[in-house]
């Protein structure tokens, strides 16, 4: 859960999309460039983007 | 955190690989993803000091241009929907243990923005020229002991702050303190995390008529304070850090007695060191049984040899360096060139070695 509302549809939707469905345009690119970032082919390894995503959340202090 | 976490002990298969990226701790590292790290979090903290050199590093980590384009999508992205996080208030969800929903802090030192030094680019002294900057200060500058102490003991303080997430209050602090000068500052930064709000306990390594003068007067405030202070070598009790002021750079052969039996009982305990950490004889490097294990150790002025001498590393932990103020007229009588390394904060790093391998 967040601190605003969501769209009745987000159910099973990790909260951090929830948080932002009451703009569906924002949250579909947002998931498009996840899942291109994170997913997508690249040189990077699945392992070290992942490692990426700790070190920057580390260093924001997100708990997330 | 949380979520990623565990995405990176599903993709590598390492248990720990977690938390050394998320600690900084990257000896365990290969030399990409230690280099990665490196430069996720130097753009994250301080993204305008990133410079040519730091994509430079990331090429001769082996790093093609197409891979450092990746790399600093996937460190823009997660600042974004960190930034999402945190600015709309998203929880985890129900289905994560209730022992990873309890919010802890990562950055550590990281999240005070404090400065990271390059080891080269610092003398290291020996204890007769410690000695002689401290000489030198009171006889030749006119800084008076207690002004050294106090500046140590407040920038000891603000150490422990951090070692405890950035906020003392209400926690529990035992502090260990000898009849020195190292002893002298340490109940200066038990003075301040009590103001703080800490629950401080002193334990003595000494009897209190075995105090030098000015160790002597930081003692007498404590009483007047009203707190707890206890000579004798009882046990240390609950901690959530340890400050070891027992013995400091002169201090030479095993540790005995009451600090002795202090040192033992710091075993398994979270301790922050000032200076030295005692049972580290500085003038040889040879490190006794017994010893403190510090998780960190706050050096003054400058750092002194044995410090990063390989059998002292159990010893010492990361090393800080914490300003107490000594003018350049001081390091020149030395003939030392030491150009103030505290231009933006009076507590520095010492070559993580996660900045390290960005060099």
């Amino acid at each position: 859960m967040s601190w605003v509302g969501a769209t009745a549809d987000a159910g099973g939707l990790d909260n951090v999309l929830a948080s932002h469905t009451l703009n569906p345009g924002a949250l579909r690119a947002h998931v498009a460039l996840y899942r291109r970032v994170m997913f997508g082919d690249s040189p990077l390894g699945r392992a070290e983007r992942e490692a990426i995503a700790v070190a920057v959340s580390a260093a924001n202090d997100c708990h997330y | 955190m949380v979520h990623h976490s565990h995405a990176l002990t599903e993709e590598s298969g390492r248990a720990g690989l977690a938390e050394a990226v998320a600690s900084g701790e990257t000896d365990t590292l290969d030399r990409r993803m230690a280099a990665l790290c490196s430069y996720a979090r130097k753009l994250t903290r301080t993204p305008a000091t990133v410079s040519e050199g730091d994509v430079a590093a990331l090429r001769r980590a082996g790093l093609d241009d197409r891979a450092i384009v990746d790399a600093n999508q996937v460190v823009a992205y997660f600042n974004y929907v960190n930034r999402v996080v945190e600015g709309l208030g998203v929880e985890l969800e129900e289905r994560w243990p209730a022992a990873v929903r309890t919010r802890r802090r990562y950055a550590g030192d990281l999240y005070a923005g404090l400065p990271t030094l390059d080891p080269a680019a610092l003398p290291w002294l020996s204890v007769d020229q410690m000695r002689e900057v401290d000489r030198l200060m009171v006889d030749e500058v006119g800084i008076a002991l207690e002004q050294m102490m106090e500046n140590a003991g407040f920038n000891l303080a603000l150490l422990a702050r951090l070692l405890l997430g950035g906020d003392a209050r209400g926690r529990a602090v035992v502090v260990l303190a000898g009849p020195g000068g190292n002893g002298g500052g340490a109940m200066v930064a038990a003075r301040h995390l009590a103001v703080a709000g800490a629950q401080v306990r002193v334990l003595l390594g000494a009897p209190p008529e075995r105090l030098a003068p000015v160790p002597a007067h930081q003692h007498d405030i404590l009483r007047r304070m009203g707190l707890d202070v206890q000579a004798g070598g009882p046990a240390l009790g609950p901690a959530d850090l340890v400050v070891d002021g027992l013995l400091g750079y002169s201090q030479a052969g095993p540790p005995r007695g009451d600090a002795a039996r202090l040192l033992q009982a710091t075993a398994g305990r979270r301790v922050l060191a000032l200076d030295v950490p005692s049972g580290l004889e500085l003038a040889t490097g040879t490190l006794y049984t017994p010893h403190v294990v510090a998780e960190a150790t706050m050096t003054l002025a400058a750092p002194k040899q044995a410090l990063r001498s390989p059998g002292a590393a159990v010893a010492v932990g990361a090393l800080y360096l914490a300003d107490i103020s000594v003018p350049p007229l001081v390091w020149e009588r030395l003939g030392l060139a030491h150009p103030s390394p505290f231009g933006t904060h009076p507590i520095a790093r010492i070559g993580g070695n996660l900045d390290a391998s960005l060099r």
